[in-house]
């Protein structure tokens, strides 16, 4: 410090002044479309799932999983897709909701057999529960069963949900909250012995 | 509305699912291999069909209409002014000639 007042820059003196770094910011990388054995890695074994949640039955499960692929390799995947997860589960639905459709099994479905769903753990307790579990599932009426399928093992939000069913949002949540209700009623007396509180 | 999960649906997340038999893998990419790709329309088809439809609209829009019929009608009834030009003039004539 000097004291005195900065002097105002006089003729033929050059103000020099600091370069300011630019601030650009760049666009996000758009994600780069995935190959089909890659989207069979990531996503068939919950497709899978989500199918059988609509057939009750193995067999057509993998039916209509084979079909979803040859569908998915028939068109091109278009680059930039964000949630992936999501973007399948939409058309998956829509597969499940023709295939119903074509084939009118709709009660059937909900009366078939429960596909086992879960891993069979090496813990016989967590092996009781899954299987429990899995026949409390097949008693839940088919709305409800694929959004609690969609939010307990897809991870999905409610805001998705809504999107791949084409559906309220509140419909997903009121959907969600009566399928686990059933699911908590049907398995409390297994619940409570394996977890005391 | 997403809110926090309770333990019971933290142990029924917990639970995993059953992965699939492992030959189904090369069983579905290889069917969907198979499979022949659908041909797509091509860009400047798409591109030529909303031009066609464009420029069919834009002369649509840009062409006078026609006269419709109460306008065209009160055309004939004014006369233009050669008429009664010619028409006085013979009038005139005749009297002339009574």
């Amino acid at each position: 410090m000097t004291g005195g007042k900065a002097r105002p820059a006089q003729f033929g003196q050059t103000k020099i002044s600091p370069p300011r770094v630019l601030s650009v910011k760049l666009p996000p990388r758009m994600p780069a479309a995935p190959t089909l054995p890659e989207l069979y890695d990531a996503h068939a074994a919950g497709l899978f799932h989500y199918f059988a949640s609509f057939t009750g039955s193995e067999a057509d499960a993998k039916d209509l999983l084979q079909e979803f692929f040859i569908k998915l390799g028939r068109q091109t995947i278009p680059a930039g897709i964000v949630n992936l997860r999501a973007w399948l589960l939409r058309l998956a639905h829509r597969h499940a909701i023709d295939w119903l459709r074509r084939h009118r099994v709709r009660r059937d479905a909900e009366e078939a057999a429960p596909v086992e769903q879960f891993a069979t753990d090496a813990d016989p307790d967590q092996a009781e529960l899954a299987q429990r579990l899995s026949r409390a599932l097949a008693l839940l009426p088919l709305e409800q069963r694929s959004v609690a399928q969609l939010k307990l093992w897809d991870g999905l939000t409610f805001e998705e949900i809504a999107e791949v069913q084409g559906i309220p949002l509140n419909t997903a949540a009121s959907r969600y909250r009566y399928a686990l209700e059933k699911l908590r009623s049907e398995l409390r007396p297994l619940y409570d012995e394996l977890k005391p509180s | 509305m997403n809110a926090t999960p309770d333990p019971f649906e933290n142990d029924l997340s917990a639970l995993q699912r059953r992965t699939l038999p492992p030959e189904w893998r090369a069983e579905m990419l290889r069917a969907a291999a198979q499979t022949p790709r659908v041909a797509r329309t091509p860009r400047w088809l798409l591109a030529g069909w909303g031009l066609a439809w464009a420029a069919t609209l834009a002369m649509y829009f840009t062409t006078p209409a026609e006269p419709s019929a109460p306008q065209a009608a009160g055309m004939s009834e004014a006369a233009p002014p050669v008429l009664w030009q010619q028409h006085a003039a013979a009038i005139e004539a005749l009297l002339a000639a009574n």
